[in-house]
């Protein structure tokens, strides 16, 4: 038994195999790749044994240091070869290295629920959509016209002025925001996709309509829905890091989070205390720039043209 | 229950196109135009015709897998239903949600679809790229609630009843070559034990050497598993290699049906005659002499009126349903006094259409209006100007000309003999 | 009186390469095409007959494969002069890297732009690749020849108003009179020549009467509509050979061009009419997608004849249409042989159409050519084993409701050939040393060639 399962799994870790080294052909995507793999590594280490990365404290909290609050500069640039304090200090005596270490965490963890929730509505929604067509399809592109029209900072700040500034809050607003860009994506592959042979075959053959969807449809609609997510986890952190910069945040927290890190060095920055901003900045940048790569790596890498 | 496994009656299938700004234009393709089939048992039906006369959406139809515009098909009809049927009568409501493909609800339909399966003509689309072979020919299987373990050692099966080893079932489709994966669909086609195969093009993608393979494979098949098969080609000497029956269709319509040997020995139809003569035969002692036809196919959205093949046809004459539109570029081309000096003085100056059947040539100068009729039987005869043979009379008044046609007519499948069905108003 | 072959191919060897390994597209192939003749290349899909047709015309695609080894002539000029120097292949064991030398391979491709179109022109399979879809048809046809054909539009007008009654009426009696040898010997002047091209179309139509023919050829001759000043300075072009210059002065050149461009037209609508389309002036405006399959194929073939080639390249012209307009279309090529007498490569898989259309044919297999021989040797005594399987393998009034004859197995992987003969594999006769090395071309009977080692 275990025999036959390995003889099908082999094929398929195959093709994985092909796509691995499509994708690292270029430099970019190898890159991108490994810039990706390391801050996830960072955020699920957090998770798990954050000791590993040298934190000691509470993972989901900043620990400020009121004894020593003005941001310090990080500790090689005055002995080289000492490492205690990597990243500096911010305001008000912040290790940052602590801070941004968490943070990624923090970060990933809220772009990826936004995003996969927001592409799993998206999805459902837009499969059927192009099913079945009809009013159903109608109402739904009607709604997503209308979603695309909103800039999502004005639409989060309204719905955190009216229902109060948390996470939760925050995320149900993007989620909302998000799920429209999936929606049209699927169903724009799954409309060409509906035509093809195989899918008549599989009505030919029997097979029912929530099978055909779920089986030959979505699986055939992921490459670009890929793409996409990679894109939009950059984009959720970025905007998160907004919302946290311009002090967005629910206001008695000290939850690590790389805008509200920004924020808070923003001022001691100004008059030359640089580290409080380059630092959070730089994590977000990098990992803007990996999460992009990425993104444009694994679009070449799925293309079916480019794989003969 | 009898020797007839379908019999369809009437069907219709019209695709619309949407046109214009808003759209106001609605077109209708005419793809299916009323078509009465009957398949019986064990038997195997070639269908032929070229690109644009509805076959492969005739072969859709019986199958449903699209939905038609009106007609009744039966599959396994009982008795009653057949001499209904053969009489012409009409069938009750409820009867027809009982027993008409067409009229079942969508479950139904469903369960049928055991008994009757298709192989389509690309194979290289026809399976699903992100699927193993052995998924792919299991899939029927478990939509119909067959188990795993079960399923895959009847695929075996399938893939050695196809000439396809065991080591295929854990392949993808891109790794087999078209012939292969023609045997694949073939063997899911077959998976559920159906009695009825509809077969698209089945080999029209495949080189000479494949084809041959195929086709014998098919052969095999069809006998051992009794199968009875509709087989769509446009490919005239494979249809007749393998089919008992030929169905010839042209612009939605079938327009000749006779046993294989018959229609190659004895064409009746001016179309099956030209189509015949048309087919390249790979030897190169065969002189024949090519039917050309004039122009080309018309498009199925506006299809000629009576016979629709009566524009390209050699031998139409009045009933066959000309209209007036098909008449003024050969009025003009006649009426022209450098061409025909009979009709020195006479300046056309516009033809109007009233009506498929009436139109009317004004002239600005009309001297010569007496030969006119006799320059219009000139040319008919001389040049072979078919479309002329529509004109029923015409009446001169002043510098009016008015022409009236012959009401068109369509012509139906009729009985010559010998199982020998043709549509055609010569016979 | 030995004719010469007009195109010459020698030891032809194309490989593409892929991230896969090399594929030897071409394993070493000889062809040889005489004027007036049409040569059936057959084959099943992968022989290599469309890349055949592709390395001659030098149209492969230079970031995946080229001509590694062989020469092809065409005419006595070598086509294959810049081989190994455009275009590198590198190999490395069983991969390959292929570099590109853009100045040398621009060097090239100038070099054959002088002949693809002119002497040499293709017909594709699919016309609606090669039709642009944005441009008009009338623009398709006419914009080559008013960028390229200057001096044949100049010559034509030049041939109207110049040329004397008598010299009219000679070359009318010759094209009515259908005098194939005059013909030949007074095209030889180029000015005689182009009025025999415009005398021959009126001539070829079906839907003119013989008085409306005449009175075309009135209006021909009826020295009207250009202006003396036109005339002098086109007499003085062609003459000169310099039109480039002239043609590049701004306000002289649009003045110039003004007539050339109707001249162009009525050669488009010419052309047309040749590939007997009704109403040809109505199709200029129109735009490929308007057109049916058989327009498309016919428009093409329009144009692969705008330049009076030599040699027509025509690769599965037919195998998109349907049946009665193949047939048509079939006829048409025939019919344009007669009048053009142009040598044609008639690429095809239908063994049918190959028995109508070809007299000599070569049949492919895997990147050789296997065998040689004209219509009826290779139809009624076919040797290669691989010719023979496939011949039977067709559905014919014989083997209706029998077994079809298979060849067993399938065609080999291009990148790892099976070695010595490559049909070993799957050959009923097969012996030891088929396995060994490859049978070279031999003579069997006059003009039948086998490579085969049978015999």
């Amino acid at each position: 038994m275990f025999d036959k399962m390995s003889d099908s799994w082999k094929p398929r870790i195959e093709n994985f195999k092909i796509t691995m080294k499509i994708l690292l052909k270029s430099p970019a995507s190898a890159i991108g790749l490994i810039i990706v793999l390391v801050y996830f590594i960072i955020a699920l280490l957090d998770q798990v044994d954050p000791y590993i990365l040298g934190i000691t404290t509470n993972v989901n909290t900043l620990i400020p240091n009121y004894v020593n609050t003005a941001p310090q500069p990080p500790s090689w640039l005055t002995n080289p070869w000492d490492f205690s304090l990597p990243f500096g200090t911010t305001y008000p005596g912040i290790n940052l290295y602590d801070g941004i270490i968490k943070a990624i965490r923090i970060d990933i963890a809220f772009s990826l629920f936004v995003v996969v929730s927001g592409a799993i509505i998206g999805i459902v929604l837009g499969v059927f959509s192009a099913f079945y067509g009809g009013w159903f399809d109608e109402i739904i592109m009607r709604l997503t016209d209308i979603f695309f029209s909103i800039p999502y900072l004005v639409l989060v700040i309204a719905l955190g002025v009216f229902l109060g500034r948390s996470l939760e809050i925050l995320s149900i607003g993007l989620i909302i925001l998000w799920w429209p860009i999936y929606a049209r994506v699927v169903r724009g592959q799954a409309l060409s996709i509906k035509e093809q042979t195989y899918v008549e075959a599989a009505r030919a053959s029997g097979v029912k309509n929530s099978r055909i969807i779920f089986r030959h449809i979505l699986p055939n609609t992921m490459a670009p829905i890929f793409v996409q997510f990679s894109f939009d986890l950059a984009t959720i952190v970025l905007a998160l890091a907004t919302l946290y910069f311009i002090g967005f945040a629910p206001s008695n927290s000290w939850l690590p989070e790389l805008g509200f890190l920004s924020s808070i060095g923003y001022e001691y920055a100004i008059v030359g205390d640089w580290w409080t901003i380059v630092f959070p900045g730089f994590a977000l940048m990098i990992f803007a720039l990996g999460m992009n790569l990425l993104g444009d790596g694994l679009r070449d890498a799925l293309d079916p043209r480019l794989r003969r | 229950m009898g020797n007839t496994l379908i019999v369809g009656r009437g069907l219709k299938k019209f695709f619309e196109i949407k046109t214009g700004l808003f759209s106001r234009k609605r077109l209708n393709v005419k793809a299916v135009d009323g078509v009465d089939i009957t398949i019986n048992k064990g038997e195997v039906v070639g269908l032929v015709g070229e690109s644009g006369c509805g076959k492969t959406t005739l072969g859709r139809l019986i199958l449903r897998l699209i939905e038609p515009t009106d007609g009744e098909l039966y599959y396994n009809p009982s008795e009653e239903i057949l001499e209904k049927i053969k009489n012409g009568e009409k069938i009750s409501q409820d009867e027809l949600k009982k027993y008409s493909i067409f009229h079942m609800g969508k479950n139904d339909v469903r369960e049928l679809r055991r008994h009757m399966q298709i192989v389509f003509q690309d194979p290289y689309s026809s399976l699903d790229p992100r699927y193993l072979i052995k998924d792919i020919i299991a899939e029927p299987l478990r939509s119909f609630g067959w188990d795993s373990k079960d399923a895959y050692s009847r695929v075996e099966e399938l893939l050695k009843s196809v000439g396809l080893g065991p080591e295929f079932m854990n392949k993808f489709p891109h790794e087999l070559s078209g012939g292969q994966r023609q045997r694949v669909a073939i063997a899911r086609a077959l998976a559920l034990k159906p009695e009825f195969v509809v077969l698209d093009e089945p080999t029209s993608a495949l080189d000479v050497s494949v084809q041959a393979q195929v086709l014998n494979l098919l052969d095999d098949l069809r006998k051992e598993l009794d199968l009875t098969m509709l087989f769509i080609s446009h490919h005239i000497l494979v249809v007749r290699h393998i089919a008992d029956r030929i169905m010839v269709m042209y612009l939605g319509k079938i327009v000749e049906i006779a046993e294989t040997k018959e229609i190659f020995k004895n064409p009746l139809h001016p179309y099956t005659q030209a189509l015949l003569s048309a087919v390249p035969v790979p030897d190169p002692k065969t002189k024949r002499m090519k039917i050309h036809l004039e122009g080309e196919v018309p498009s199925p959205v506006n299809p000629p009126k009576g016979c629709s093949f009566h524009t390209r046809c050699k031998f139409a004459f009045e009933k066959c349903g000309w209209t007036a539109n098909e008449l003024v570029e050969y009025l003009r081309l006649v009426m022209d006094p450098t061409r025909n000096e009979e009709l020195k003085g006479n300046i056309l100056d516009e033809i109007e259409i009233v009506s498929d059947t009436e139109l009317i040539m004004r002239f600005k100068e009309l001297e010569n209006p007496g030969n006119i009729r006799g320059v219009i039987d000139k040319e008919k005869i001389n040049n072979n100007i078919r479309a002329f043979y529509g004109i029923m009379g015409i009446e001169v008044s002043g510098k009016e000309v008015k022409i009236k046609l012959y009401e068109p007519k369509v012509p139906e499948l009729k009985n010559v003999g010998n199982n020998h069905f043709v549509a055609c108003f010569l016979h | 009186m030995e004719k010469q072959p007009l195109l010459i191919v020698r030891n032809l060897k194309t490989h593409f390469v892929t991230w896969k390994g090399v594929v030897k597209a071409l394993d070493g192939i000889d062809l040889e095409i005489y004027p007036g003749e049409t040569l059936g290349l057959v084959g099943e899909t992968g022989c290599g007959k469309s890349v055949t047709s592709y390395s001659i015309m030098g149209l492969l695609p230079p970031t995946q494969g080229t001509i590694v080894e062989g020469s092809i002539f065409f005419n006595g000029i070598e086509l294959t002069k810049n081989v190994g120097k455009d275009v590198i292949i590198k190999y490395k064991g069983k991969k390959a890297k292929i570099k590109v030398n853009r100045r040398a391979y621009n060097k090239t491709q100038d070099f054959l732009n002088k002949i693809r179109g002119k002497e040499m022109s293709m017909i594709f399979q699919e016309p609606m690749t090669a039709l642009n879809p944005v441009l008009s048809i009338g623009y398709q046809l006419t914009e080559p020849l008013i960028q390229h054909k200057k001096y044949e539009l100049m010559m034509r007008i030049l041939a109207r108003h110049t040329l004397g009654d008598k010299d009219f009426e000679e070359i009318k009696n010759a094209v009515f009179g259908e005098e194939k040898e005059r013909l030949m010997e007074l095209s030889k002047d180029p000015l005689k020549y182009a009025l025999i091209e415009q005398i021959k179309s009126i001539y070829y139509r079906k839907d003119l009467t013989s008085l409306q023919k005449n009175e075309l050829l009135n209006e021909l001759r009826k020295k009207k509509g250009i202006s003396r000043f036109h005339l002098s300075v086109y007499k003085k072009i062609v003459e000169s050979k310099y039109e480039s210059i002239f043609f590049k002065i701004p306000l002289l050149s649009s003045y110039l061009m003004r007539p050339l461009r109707e001249e162009a037209n009525k050669k488009a609508i010419e052309l047309l009419r040749m590939v007997n389309i009704y109403e040809p002036e109505s199709l200029l405006s129109a735009y490929p997608h308007e057109l049916s399959g058989g327009m498309r194929q016919r428009v093409m073939i329009a144009m692969a004849l705008s330049c009076d080639p030599k040699l027509l390249i025509a690769d599965e012209p037919t195998t998109a249409l349907d049946v009665t307009t193949q047939a048509q279309i079939l006829d048409l090529m025939k019919d344009l042989k007669e009048r053009t007498s142009a040598s044609i490569l008639f690429i095809t898989h239908d063994l049918g159409v190959i028995a109508d259309m070809a007299d000599r044919i070569s049949v492919m297999y895997a990147g050789n050519v296997v065998e040689n021989g004209n219509k009826m040797q290779i139809f009624y005594n076919p040797k290669h084993p691989y010719t023979r399987g496939l011949l039977r393998s067709v559905p014919t009034e014989e083997t209706m409701k029998s077994k079809l004859h298979i060849i067993p197995g399938s065609i080999p992987n291009m990148i790892d050939p099976p070695k010595g003969c490559k049909f070993h594999p799957r050959c009923e006769f097969a012996m030891d040393i088929c396995s060994r090395e490859r049978p070279p071309m031999k003579e069997i009977e006059e003009g039948h060639y086998v490579a085969c080692w049978l015999y």
